[in-house]
């Protein structure tokens, strides 16, 4: 069987599984289980032995550990006066802007991003903060959730980044240029939400912000407000760039910082605690059960080999640079419907790499053309991990989140043109700094 | 048939190339009658530290393994890392001869056999300034990769620290760590020279990477078959050697393009200093590995007209 | 009765769960300490860490899932007859018990293998293998018994709705 039907079928039963109603992450797991049977003939032993090997593994990465304490901060910020304060502040800012609040989203998981090197942490962070106050203001659901889904992406464009680093590791390309060049390209992506955000729903159409004063006091009043959590990330994103944490630990500086913020405003107590940390829990179960299945997933493609076989024939068809570019992101895209970012990474670009360099594309532009390939599918079905992550939060189902972020979809399809036509925008930040 | 292969390295580097050799020669040498599929990178979800279970229950037939992460199974594969035992490619050669039949019967007794095994390239110092007195040493932040580094810098009077390879670049980038212990290579592949400019080539130690494969899967192949795989190895093995001889002065070339010092003479002080501090981390190796330990260590004594 | 088990172990593992995340929180904020102003490490960080992420999720399984929070797809719930839909269910959740039944076993066996190789970790703390191993098997199983228990129930569902 060729490796087009394969895949399909393999989709096919990821489907199916998942229509029953049963958790995602054992719904993936059947699917893998059934493939590896039918398609390589693998015995129960077998197929067992190389589960319990892979969840061990990839549960157990201590990278993972941003997510849970993430999820954490994100908590203690939601229970405390310090989500009001925010946005009272936010409030003011954002008065003039047609969408109002519905920036937040974007605004949010921008400056979060730029303390977490994860897309799941940071939609989940955001999410928890932002979503459900949203929604109380009556704001449009369809527009608060695509655009928590589509900036939330952010996280992995904007530095830190783990997939810059693996990337770069990968590609022998500097992960300082990769940091710096992500920036210009992030900032494009969250502008383009913004701008979305302020054309779609227009003056009149959103709830009146509550403060709608124009004086000083009320400007100075509304960034005090705001000084709690800014100091907050200001704390993280100086621990990761005066080298005192690594991006990996700065999600510890943060539950610190948000510990300490609530102790000198006299909320912390012991039920704080417990509360917190008893709803940060099962999210971030599922969530890493679902990226340990996804890594089973990843395994399952690698034994049929599936990524390597079609980035192979994409490399015999000899296409030129813009040709093989419009190629390869169908190709991800695709891939992307069933993998996560990493995986995708890692089992390509031995062979998409060569033939990057061969067609004179920087590698250090395709790192983040490739990131942002990675970002749409977070967002695209079955597999989407910003959609699991919001359902997790807003109780909508994948289906019906996918289709509240599939115009943000396009957005970050149109930023991937615009990077193509115009790669200063990945280049010019690098280069400046470090040439 | 098909073998799968599981390598957590990338095309590029040592192993990953040694990796590539020996597929492609499996296949060229049986013509085809039994094809490698090699997944590099790690892309089977695979570490070194799964790979001896992963093997044995045949999730994959054939693995390379970083021999550090089997030490907590058997402390024999400490052996090629304990600190300035070698000098060098030579007498790393020498020591893994002299140990080959103790690593060949741990793989037996997990019910696999040792088809190669290849070296990395020494490692040294990587710092800010060069690191060739015991002064320079004192208080010098750097990252280790295993409790043997780390105990022997801590016994020198440097300040060892314990970081995830992903992390390593961005704390040097910001100053965390001033310095790492690994490979001119290591350092090339992870672009070190844009955050630090001296290596400073001290041959702490040339650890070893194991390629085994499940020994039911291997017998259960036709006999030309089983040679083919043998001879395959072999090369891929000499290859492997080869290299870590013939790789060192390319790699300092463009290291040196890159604008980094190599630093290759180090005060005779500094040498006993490391010497004496690598000593109790062996004798702490020989109380563990016991007599089989001890026995393999004297034979490479033997070979290079060393006590041991 | 063994449903007030089931409740007891499976509320005390997710309060385990709870408390790797407190471990985790201390332990890397005791590293970034260490490191920066006493120059020195844990130097089991990542590892130490690694089965405290491992350990949360495997030990919060059961719970998450009695409680609903374990995500879930399911778009056939609205179009498909409630009768046919409520015997969906008990099929979904039988595949729950397959998988979580598949965990039990597989990283059960590879704990007791460690255990009789004596295998320990190659860090400095050689933690043997078998303890993470067997507090993942641990989850796995109080998962099961939640699944079992949840398989029992849409089945009764099933079986009622066969009645109207
Ligand atoms: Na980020
Ligand atoms: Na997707």
């Amino acid at each position: 069987m060729d490796a087009g039907s394969v895949t399909f079928l393999v989709f096919l039963f990821l489907v199916g599984f998942l229509a029953s109603g049963t958790a995602i992450f054992v719904a993936i797991i059947c699917t893998c289980a059934v493939s590896l049977t039918l398609f390589l003939g693998f015995d129960v032993q077998r197929l067992g032995a190389t589960l319990a090997r892979i969840l061990i593994r990839s549960s157990s990465a201590w990278e993972l550990s941003a997510i849970p304490l993430f999820i954490w901060m994100g908590e203690i910020v939601h229970r405390t006066s310090l989500v009001a304060g925010l946005f009272k502040g936010l409030a003011h800012l954002v008065r003039r802007l047609p969408g109002g609040l519905l920036h937040t989203n974007v605004i949010g998981s921008a400056m979060f991003a730029a303390v977490c090197g994860s897309s799941t942490a940071t939609t989940a962070t955001v999410g928890k903060i932002f979503l459900g106050e949203l929604g109380k203001r009556g704001y449009d659901r369809s527009i608060s959730i695509g655009s928590l889904a589509g900036s939330g992406t952010l996280g992995l464009l904007i530095p830190p980044s783990i997939i810059m680093i693996i990337y770069g590791l990968l590609a022998q390309v500097s992960i300082i240029q990769l940091f710096a060049a992500g920036i210009l390209p992030g900032l494009l992506i969250a502008g383009l939400y913004s701008l979305y955000i302020a054309l779609r729903t227009g003056r009149g159409s959103a709830p009146p912000p509550q403060d709608t004063e124009d004086d000083p006091i009320s400007t100075a009043r509304a960034l005090l407000y705001l000084m709690p959590v800014v100091s907050l990330m200001l704390l993280v994103l100086g621990s990761i760039y005066s080298g005192y944490a690594t991006p990996s630990e700065s999600a510890t500086i943060g539950v610190a910082g948000a510990l300490l913020l609530t102790l000198l405003r006299g909320e912390l107590t012991w039920r704080l605690l417990l509360e917190t940390v008893q709803g940060a829990v099962p999210m971030s179960c599922t969530i890493i059960m679902l990226m340990a299945a996804a890594a089973f997933l990843s395994t399952t493609m690698g034994f049929l080999h599936i990524p390597q076989d079609v980035a192979s024939i994409i490399g015999g068809l000899n296409l030129g640079p813009y040709a093989l570019l419009l190629v390869l992101s169908v190709f991800y895209l695709v891939l992307g419907l069933l993998l996560d970012g990493i995986s995708i990474t890692v089992m390509t670009l031995p062979i998409t790499l060569p033939l990057i360099v061969a067609n004179g594309i920087d590698p250090l532009w395709f790192g983040i053309f490739l990131i942002v390939m990675v970002e749409l599918a977070q967002v695209t079905p079955p597999v989407g991990f910003n959609l699991f992550v919001i359902q997790g939060i807003s109780g909508e189902t994948v289906l019906q989140i996918a289709r509240h972020a599939f115009p943000f979809f396009l957005l970050m399809c149109l930023a991937a043109v615009l990077l193509a036509i115009f790669p200063q925008i990945v280049l010019w930040l690098p280069h400046a700094l470090y040439k | 048939g098909g073998l799968n292969m599981t390598s957590e390295y990338e095309l590029n580097s040592l192993m990953g190339k040694s990796d590539q050799i020996f597929a492609d020669k499996v296949g060229e040498l049986s013509k085809s009658g039994v094809e490698v599929t090699l997944h590099l990178n790690g892309s089977l979800g695979l570490k070194s530290a799964d790979n001896l279970d992963a093997v044995s229950d045949g999730v994959v037939d054939i693995a390379d393994t970083l021999g550090g992460v089997l030490a907590g199974s058997d402390p024999i594969f400490l052996l090629s890392s304990l600190p300035f035992i070698v000098s060098g490619p030579k007498e790393a050669r020498a020591l893994y001869d002299a140990a080959r039949p103790a690593y060949e019967e741990f793989f037996r007794q997990n019910g696999q056999i040792l088809l190669y095994a290849s070296p990395w390239l020494p490692s040294g110092f990587w710092a800010n300034k060069p690191i060739d007195t015991v002064e320079s040493l004192n208080g010098w932040k750097l990252r280790t990769y295993d409790a043997n580094g780390t105990r022997t810098m801590i016994a020198a009077g440097a300040s060892p620290i314990q970081l995830s390879w992903a992390d390593v670049v961005p704390q040097l980038a910001t100053g965390g760590i001033d310095g790492v212990l690994t490979s001119s290579e290591g350092g090339a592949t992870a672009k070190f020279d844009e955050h630090l400019s001296h290596f400073t080539e001290i041959n702490y130690a040339l650890p070893l990477n194991f390629r085994h494969m499940n020994a039911a899967a291997f017998e259960s192949l036709p006999e030309d078959q089983q040679k083919a795989i043998r001879e395959a190895a072999a090369v891929a093995e000499e290859a492997g050697w080869a290299a870590a001889t013939d790789l060192v002065e390319k790699i300092y070339t463009q290291l040196g393009g890159a604008g980094v010092t190599i630093v290759r003479e180090v005060q005779p002080e500094l040498r006993t200093h490391l010497n004496d501090a690598a000593k109790t981390v062996i004798e702490d190796w020989r109380g563990k590995a016991g007599e089989a330990g001890a026995k393999v260590l004297h034979a490479y004594g033997e070979a290079v007209g060393r006590q041991y | 009765m063994i449903g007030n088990i089931v409740d007891v172990t499976s509320k005390t593992a997710n309060w385990l769960a709870a408390l790797l995340l407190f471990c985790m929180f201390g332990h890397i904020l005791y590293e970034v300490i260490l490191r920066n102003f006493f120059d020195t490490s844990t130097f089991v960080l990542d590892e130490f860490v690694g089965y405290a992420v491992s350990g949360l999720a495997f030990l919060a399984l059961g719970e998450s899932l009695r409680r609903g929070e374990m995500l879930s797809v399911a778009i056939l719930e609205t179009v498909l007859p409630r009768r046919i839909w409520a015997w969906v269910s008990v099929f979904a959740n039988a595949l729950a018990i397959f998988v979580g039944a598949m965990m039990v076993f597989f990283i059960g066996r590879s704990a007791l293998i460690n255990l009789e190789r004596g295998t320990t970790s190659s860090s400095v703390a050689e933690i043997p293998q078998v303890i993470p191993q067997a507090i993942l098997c641990a989850g796995a199983a109080i998962f099961v018994l939640r699944a079992i228990e949840m398989t029992w129930k849409a089945l009764g569902n099933a079986v009622s709705a066969e009645r109207i």
